[in-house]
């Protein structure tokens, strides 16, 4: 219902101003703001853009650890889904489930946890393994 | 700083030190310290064992002073220690237990040299061809912190924890990790790898807790050298190997990945420095366990940091990016834990 620009292109607008115009000009600490602000505006824009992408490639791999249905049964929309089985998965990790097959099944699945996340809030970490730094994001 | 503690400063230095009259100038608040404030100033003594002018540190709790780390008067202590086995530190000199100056527990200290910037350590390429022996000193004083060992008088606040040291710290993560508002799987699976694992020896050793870039103060301009060894509000009695995972951890190498010592310099040049002080041969094959255990630690601080910004009591854009860091870790942890395993 509300008009456009939509709400991804103005966070890609103010990403886009924020660097090519703010940025050249500040020094100091100033500056590390800015290059925060920036930071944390890309990661709002790429999980915005990723839409149900992320939770569907999760749900898929929670699949395969506990079987489609058990997965599909879950109910609520993925997002509400994907932290239901997360806190289910924590539960029975703590509880010995995995001991004796940590490298198993179970590795695949906390893979895919990890990058969908990564692919949004640090894309350069699964290219180069490179530790974001707000200095330089 | 208000007119009457500045006073008040001067007034108790005076006779901390020994000194009829001690003259200081206007105290200045030093940048960074979420947890504690520092205070810079120098202080002219007019007599005593001090005479003569004399650049310090107050340090004192922030307001918003996280409770499960080490009190002032602890860290007091803990400087002392360190100082007498010739730990560089600064000089600790008074201590105000009853929070008679600022109306809160503080203590003043000599002030060290150069700069902490965990930047200018891992990256500064003017200290190249000085890393192998900053490195190397920095070994020494790793391993001077490690021959205070328990029991200590003057150190029994830091308890007589009968655990092995990695059991302890697994116990905590649990209680920390049941703290949080959202499911942790991934740091769950790395503390049930480490529990497993967990090396079964006492704490043998003072533990400093946070010993990595960042806590480290060197001068570039003389030699370059360590200036003083920061932060002891993490201390505990422990295992050698945990300080040497903390610091040699990837998260820790603030983008300088080859250097596997902290981003500083390399293992060869490390273990001779701590090899020469401890006398006993460093055994990097325990380390890995250990930067496992520090990935660990920091992903669910950095999680914490996170949830210290949305708490709405201490608004922070860095805490609040920190905690996405974790996900860095996670992956970090899957891939650490896989490739000891099939080492194995």
């Amino acid at each position: 219902m509300f008009d456009r620009p939509d709400r991804l292109a103005l966070l890609g607008a103010a990403e886009t101003a924020l660097r090519d115009e703010v940025l050249p000009g500040l020094e100091g600490g100033a500056r590390y703001t800015a290059l925060m602000v920036a930071s944390a505006l890309a990661i709002a824009r790429r999980e915005l853009e990723a839409g149900n992408e992320p939770a569907r490639v999760v749900l898929d791999a929670f699949a395969e650890l506990y079987g489609q249905d058990n997965v599909h049964r879950a109910g609520g929309d993925s997002g509400e889904r994907v932290k239901a089985l997360m806190a289910d998965l924590a539960r029975e990790i703590r509880d010995g489930e995995y001991d004796d097959d940590l490298l198993g099944p179970i590795h695949a699945v906390l893979q895919t946890l990890v990058v969908e996340r990564l692919k949004r809030s640090n894309p350069r970490f699964l290219e180069a393994r490179e530790y974001s730094q707000p200095s330089r994001c | 700083m208000r007119a009457e503690h500045r006073d008040a400063l001067g007034r108790w230095l005076a006779r901390a030190l020994g000194a009829g009259e001690v003259r200081i100038t206007e105290p200045a608040k030093m940048p960074g310290g979420a947890i504690q404030e520092n205070w810079t100033f120098d202080a002219l003594v007019t007599d005593g064992p001090h005479a003569g002018t004399l650049g310090l540190v107050l340090r004192t709790d922030a307001p918003s002073g996280v409770s499960f780390s080490r009190s002032r008067i602890e860290e007091f202590a803990l400087l002392k220690a360190a100082n007498a086995v010739g730990v560089t530190v600064p000089e600790p000199l008074a201590v105000d237990p009853d929070g008679e100056v600022l109306g809160k527990p503080s203590y003043v200290m000599r002030r060290a040299a150069g700069t902490a910037n965990p930047r200018t350590l891992a990256r500064e390429p003017a200290l190249d061809p000085h890393r192998p022996a900053l490195t190397e000193s920095i070994g020494r004083e790793l391993a001077r912190i490690h021959t205070i060992t328990p029991p200590q008088p003057s150190l029994a606040f830091l308890g007589t924890d009968p655990r092995p040291p990695a059991r302890r710290r697994v116990a905590e993560f649990v209680e920390q990790l049941d703290a949080l508002p959202h499911p942790y799987p991934v740091l769950e699976w790395a503390i049930r790898w480490l529990d497993r694992n967990a090396p079964t020896a006492p704490a043998s050793v003072l533990g400093h807790g946070d010993f990595r870039c960042g806590n480290l103060m060197v001068d570039a301009t003389d030699g370059p050298s360590v200036t003083a060894v920061l932060d002891w509000e993490f201390a505990s009695w422990s295992d050698p190997m945990e300080d040497i995972g903390w610091l040699c951890a990837r998260c820790w190498r603030f983008g300088a990945d080859d250097r596997e010592v902290g981003g500083i310099g390399l293992r060869a040049d490390f273990q001779r420095g701590y090899e020469a002080v401890s006398g006993r041969p460093l055994d990097w094959a325990q380390v890995p366990y250990w930067e496992v255990l520090a990935t660990t630690r920091w992903a669910i601080i950095a999680v914490q940091q996170g949830e210290r910004h949305l708490s709405g009591r201490e608004f922070s854009i860095e805490l609040a990016l920190t905690a996405r860091k974790a996900a860095e870790m996670e992956y970090d942890l899957l891939a650490q834990i896989r490739r000891i395993e099939e080492a194995a």
